[in-house]
C-alpha cells in the first residue's frame, strides 16, 4: 500500500478557474473524503489523480513517486464512479475480470479472484448476472468489487453512494469503510454530504470554489470550523454577530442584549466579528448562572432523536438542539436563559 | 495565451474525424467549387488537356435563354404543389398514428410507413406507371365504371402523382414525432378549458407541429424541385423541369460549362429557400421553447 | 380531441396507406399476369419469373449493385463510426459545425452532386469510372452513419470507457470491448441505411459509372423508359417482398423501424417494451 501525495494542483475549463492550487497528502492506509458543495472542484481533484483529466500545472505522488505523465491505465488506481460505470455488455463475472484480463492474468486465476472479490462484496455467486438486473447497491458493489480486485495501490470513490436510497446508503457506508479497513487499502472518498464524510473518514479536507477551506479530523473540523463557509457546511451552524470586549482577561463577543465568553484568537476590542456555534452546545440554566444569556423560544420541531427549538439569542436567531426530555417543559413563547462553554465557540473576522 | 489554450484542448481522439474531413473537403466542397470554376470556361475540359480560357458566355446564354427561368419557375411551382398535396395528406395519417391509435400498434404502422424508403425509387415510379397507364388496372376499372378517360400518364399531373406518392412518407416521418411529442395531457387540458377541437387545433396542435411540419418541407420540397427522373419517365413531351435540363446538358449536348451554371443558379435559388425555411424552424422552435 | 375528429383522421390514414400500397400490391399481382403489357383478361402464369431468371438482364444488374452497394455501406459505416467516435472530443462548437457539413451531401440535390462530382472527376482525370462512383456514393451515405452514430454517443453513458481505462485497458482495447458494444445499434442502423440508400440511388451512379455499367437501378431507368417489362414486375415483387422480410426480421430483433431513423421517440418506445 502507498501514500498518495498533491501538490499545487491548478486547472481551468476555458474561464472558469477551477482548481486554485490543491496540496494534501494522505498517508497509506488511511481513508481521506474530498468534502465540498457541486463545483468545487472535487471530482476534478480525482480525475486528475488517476490520470484521466490533466492538470495545468502541479503533480500527483504515489508513494513518493511522481505519476503526473503516467497514462491511467499504467497507474494501478482504482476508482468507483458515481453512476457505478459498470459494462452492460457484459454480466458481472466479466465486469469484475476485465482489469485482471487486461494485466494478463490467466483465466483459471481471474475466476478465482472474482468469486473472491465477489465474496468481499458480499455477492457470491452473482457472477453469470446481468449488470442491468442489479438494484443500484448490487451494481455498487460490482463496481467496488472490480476496483478492488487488481489491488490498485490506491482506491478512488466519486461520490459512490449518492445514487442510493438512504437506507442502502447507510448499509453501503459501513460496508465500504470495513472493506477498506480490512485490506488497509488508501482511499479517497469523494462526498458533498457533510453526515457521510464525518461517519467514515479518517481525515476530512473541506473544498470551496477550488482551494482548501479547511482539513483535519472529522472531530477536530466538525467543532472547529476554520471560517464561516466551514461552520455552515458541516452542519446547521448559528451565525451570531457582536463587538470583541474584554472583561478582566475574559474575552466575550457581544451586542446590546447578549455576552457570550469565547477563548481569545485574535482581534481587538471593539472588532466586529462572527462566530458559529452548533445548537447542541448550548443548555438551559437559571437566570442568576453565569454567563447567562436570553433566549425565547419561538417554536418548538419534534425531529425524532431530538428537538430543534427555534427561537432567537436577544434579538439574533439562533436554533438549539436538545434531547428528547431535556426540552418538555418548554413551552413555545416562552423566556429562557441559555449558557455556552467559551471553548464551543468559534469566532472569525469580519 | 488564447493559444495555448487551443494546444492544451487538443486532443489527439479529434483525428480519426480526418479521413471523413478530407473526403467532405474533396468530395462535396471541391466539387461545387468545380461547379463554379466550370461555369465561367469557354469549353468542356478534361484531364491532360489545356486550361480552358474563361468567358462569360454560359451566364449571358442563360440570363437570355427564357425557357430556363420558366422550367425553374415551373419546377418551384411543382415542388410547391407537390409539398401542400403531401402536407394534406400527411398531417392526418401523422395525427392518426401519433394520437388515434395505440401505442402497441404504432411502431407497426410507422414500419408500414416507412417501408417504401427501402424499394427503389424507380421501383415505385413503375409501380405508379403500371397503375395509371391506359389499359392498367386503374384505367381498365374506371372504364368498367363507364367512366372513359385519359389516363394522365405523361402528363405534368402524373409527375406530380408520382412525386407525391415518393415523397409522402418522408412528410409523414417528420410530423409523427413532432405530433407524438406533443403531451395528451395538453390537449384534454385544453379541451376542459372550453376549447372546441377547432380551438385547440389552430391554438396548441398545430404550433407545436410547426418544426416537424418545416423539417417536412424541407425534405420534400428541395429533392422534388431538383429533380429530373419523375418528369422523364412519366412527365412526357411537356413534362421538362429544371433538372431535366440541367441533365440534357451532359447526357445529350455535352455542354458542361452550361450545364454547370444552370445546376449553380438551381443550388442558389434552393439554398435561399431552405435559408428561409430553417431560420422558420428556429423562430418556431423559440416561441414553442423547444430545443428539437 | 373529439371522438368525431379522430375517426376522420383514422380515415384520412387508411386511404394515404391504400394510396401508398395500392401501386406496389397490384405489381405482385401484375407479376403473376400471363397478359402483355400488365392488361387484362388476367391471366395466372410464372413465366416471367422463369424469364427473369434466364434470358434477362436484371439478376446481373441487381448482383452488380449489391455488391457494389454491400463495399459501399461496409466502407461508410467504419469511417462514419470512426467519424462520429472522433467528433465526441471535439468541442460542441466546432462538432455542430462539422455535422452541418457533414449533412450537405444530404441536403444538396443528387443531381447537382453528381454533376459537380462528375466535374472534378473529369477534371482531376477519373473520368466515369468504379472508383468515381465508388466515392461519390460513399459521400452521400457517409453522413446517414454519421449522423445515426452520433446519436448513440449522445445517449450514451461513456463513464464505463474511463473505468475500462483505469483497469488498464489500452485505448484500443477500451474502443471494440466498451465503446463499440455501445454503440452498436447506432452503426447497425447507419449500415443498413447506408445499404438501402446506396443500392437505390439511380442519379449518382447514372452520372458516375463506367460507360456501359448498368447497376440495377441505371438498368430499371432504361427498361422503364423502354416500355412495359414483365420481367421487370417479377424483379419488383421480388424485391418488395425481400424488403418487408428484413423489415420484419429488423423489428424482431428489437429495433423498431424508426430507430433506423435516428428517431428518439421509437427508441423510448423499444425501451418501454
Amino acid at each position: 500500500m502507498a501514500g498518495l501525495t498533491v501538490k499545487g494542483l491548478r486547472k481551468s475549463f476555458g474561464q472558469h478557474e477551477v482548481l486554485k492550487g490543491v496540496d494534501f497528502s494522505v498517508e497509506s492506509g488511511k481513508f481521506l473524503s474530498l468534502l465540498g458543495p457541486s463545483g468545487c472542484g472535487k471530482t476534478t481533484i480525482l480525475r486528475i489523480i488517476c490520470g484521466l483529466e490533466t492538470a495545468d500545472s502541479g503533480e500527483v505522488l504515489v508513494d513518493g513517486k511522481d505519476v503526473t505523465g503516467v497514462k491511467p491505465e499504467k497507474r494501478n488506481i482504482g476508482l468507483v464512479f458515481q453512476n457505478y460505470a459498470l459494462f452492460p455488455s457484459m454480466n458481472v463475472a466479466k465486469n469484475v475480470g476485465y482489469g485482471l484480463k487486461m494485466h494478463g492474468v490467466p483465466q483459471t486465476e481471474i475466476d478465482q479472484r472474482v468469486e473472491e472479490a465477489l465474496e468481499l462484496v458480499k455477492l457470491s455467486g452473482y457472477g453469470p448476472r446481468k449488470v442491468t438486473q442489479l438494484s443500484g447497491g448490487e451494481q455498487q458493489r460490482v463496481a467496488l468489487a472490480r476496483s478492488l480486485v487488481t489491488r490498485p495501490e490506491i482506491l478512488l470513490l466519486d461520490e459512490p453512494l449518492s445514487a442510493l436510497d438512504r437506507k442502502v446508503r447507510a448499509e453501503m457506508q459501513y460496508e465500504i469503510r470495513n472493506i477498506q479497513r480490512k485490506i488497509g487499502i488508501t482511499t479517497v472518498f469523494v462526498t458533498h454530504d457533510q453526515e457521510e464524510a464525518l461517519t467514515m473518514s479518517d481525515q476530512i479536507i473541506l473544498l470551496n470554489k477550488g482551494s482548501i477551506e479547511q482539513q483535519g479530523d472529522p472531530w477536530h473540523i466538525y467543532s472547529q470550523p476554520a471560517s464561516v463557509f466551514a461552520s455552515d457546511f458541516l452542519g446547521k451552524a448559528n451565525l451570531i454577530s457582536g463587538k470583541l470586549e474584554c472583561v478582566n482577561g475574559q474575552w466575550y463577543i457581544a451586542d446590546d442584549q447578549i455576552r457570550l465568553p469565547v477563548n481569545h484568537v485574535g482581534g481587538k476590542e471593539g472588532d466586529t466579528v462572527r462566530a458559529a456555534v452548533r445548537g447542541e452546545y448550548f443548555e438551559f440554566c437559571g437566570p442568576e448562572t453565569e454567563g447567562a444569556n436570553p433566549f425565547y423560544l419561538d417554536k418548538k420541531v419534534f425531529t425524532g432523536l431530538s428537538w430543534k427549538l427555534i427561537g432567537r439569542l436577544g434579538r439574533q436567531p439562533l436554533d438549539i438542539s436538545a434531547l428528547g426530555i431535556s426540552a418538555d417543559h418548554l413551552a413555545e413563547g416562552g423566556a429562557f436563559h441559555v449558557r455556552i462553554q467559551p471553548e464551543n465557540i468559534v469566532y472569525y473576522n469580519e | 495565451m488564447d493559444k495555448n489554450k487551443r494546444k492544451l484542448d487538443f486532443c489527439p481522439g479529434c483525428l480519426w474525424t480526418l479521413p471523413s474531413a478530407a473526403m467532405l473537403l474533396c468530395l462535396t466542397i471541391a466539387p461545387l467549387v468545380m461547379l463554379l470554376l466550370f461555369s465561367f470556361m469557354n469549353r468542356n475540359m478534361f484531364a491532360g488537356q489545356p486550361w480552358p480560357g474563361w468567358t462569360i458566355n454560359n451566364l449571358t446564354r442563360m440570363m437570355a435563354a427564357p425557357v430556363f427561368w420558366r422550367l425553374l419557375g415551373k419546377s418551384l411551382l411543382i415542388a410547391l404543389l407537390v409539398t401542400a398535396i403531401c402536407i394534406l395528406l400527411a398531417y392526418p395519417a401523422a395525427w392518426a398514428i401519433a394520437k388515434v391509435v395505440s401505442p402497441k400498434r404504432r411502431s407497426l404502422l410507422m414500419m408500414v410507413v416507412i417501408m417504401p424508403f427501402f424499394i427503389s425509387q424507380l421501383l415505385l415510379i413503375y409501380a405508379m406507371i403500371n397503375l395509371i397507364q391506359s389499359g392498367g388496372l386503374l384505367m381498365t376499372m374506371l372504364s368498367a365504371l363507364g367512366l372513359e378517360t385519359r389516363s394522365i400518364l405523361y402528363t405534368n399531373g402524373a409527375t406530380v402523382l408520382v412525386l407525391v406518392y415518393e415523397f409522402v412518407p418522408y412528410m409523414i416521418l417528420c410530423l409523427y414525432s413532432s405530433l407524438e411529442a406533443i403531451s395528451d395531457n395538453v390537449i384534454q387540458a385544453s379541451h376542459i378549458l372550453g376549447a372546441n377541437w377547432f380551438k385547440t387545433f389552430t391554438n396548441i396542435v398545430f404550433p407545436m407541429s410547426v418544426p416537424g411540419l418545416l423539417s417536412g418541407i424541407l425534405l420534400v420540397f428541395v429533392p422534388t424541385a431538383g429533380t429530373f427522373m419523375e418528369p422523364d419517365l412519366v412527365g412526357g413531351s411537356n413534362g421538362m423541369m429544371v433538372g431535366s435540363m440541367i441533365n440534357t446538358q451532359y447526357k445529350d449536348n455535352l455542354n458542361m460549362g452550361y450545364g454547370a451554371i444552370l445546376s449553380c443558379v438551381l443550388l442558389i435559388v434552393l439554398c435561399i429557400i431552405m435559408a428561409i425555411v430553417s431560420y422558420a424552424t428556429k423562430q418556431a422552435q423559440k416561441r414553442i421553447g423547444g430545443d428539437i | 380531441m373529439s371522438k368525431g375528429f379522430n375517426r376522420v383522421m383514422l380515415a384520412c390514414l387508411v386511404l394515404v396507406l391504400a394510396f401508398m400500397y395500392i401501386p406496389v400490391v397490384a405489381i405482385i399481382g401484375m407479376s403473376f399476369n400471363g397478359t402483355a403489357y400488365g392488361m387484362f383478361p388476367y391471366v395466372f402464369t410464372t413465366r416471367w419469373y422463369r424469364v427473369l431468371f434466364t434470358t434477362s438482364n436484371l439478376p446481373a444488374a441487381c448482383w452488380l449493385s449489391l455488391r457494389f452497394s454491400l463495399s459501399v455501406a461496409v466502407t461508410a459505416l467504419v469511417l462514419g463510426t470512426l467519424t462520429s467516435f472522433g467528433l465526441q472530443y471535439w468541442s460542441p462548437k466546432w462538432a455542430k459545425r462539422f455535422n452541418f457539413l457533414m449533412q450537405l451531401p444530404i441536403i444538396i440535390p443528387w443531381l447537382v452532386t453528381s454533376v459537380s462530382i462528375l466535374l472534378l472527376a473529369t477534371f482531376v482525370g477519373f473520368g466515369r469510372s468504379y472508383l468515381t462512383m465508388f466515392l461519390g456514393n460513399l459521400m452521400v451515405v457517409l453522413p446517414y452513419v454519421v449522423l445515426l452514430v452520433n446519436g448513440r454517443f449522445q445517449e450514451m453513458d461513456r463513464t464505463p470507457e474511463a473505468a475500462a481505462r483505469l483497469l488498464g485497458a489500452s485505448p484500443a482495447r477500451v474502443f471494440f470491448d466498451v465503446t463499440l458494444p455501445g454503440i452498436a445499434p447506432g452503426v447497425m442502423a447507419g449500415g443498413i441505411m447506408a445499404l438501402i440508400v446506396c443500392f437505390n440511388n439511380f442519379v449518382l451512379q447514372y452520372y458516375l459509372a463506367p460507360v456501359g455499367v448498368n447497376t440495377l437501378p441505371v438498368t430499371v431507368f432504361t427498361r422503364i423508359k423502354s416500355g412495359y417489362q414483365a420481367d421487370l414486375n417479377a424483379l419488383s415483387a421480388i424485391i418488395i417482398l425481400i424488403t418487408i422480410a428484413l423489415l420484419v426480421a429488423i423489428s424482431c430483433m428489437g429495433y423498431s423501424a424508426g430507430s433506423l431513423f435516428g428517431m428518439s421517440s421509437s427508441l423510448k418506445d423499444q425501451k418501454g417494451e
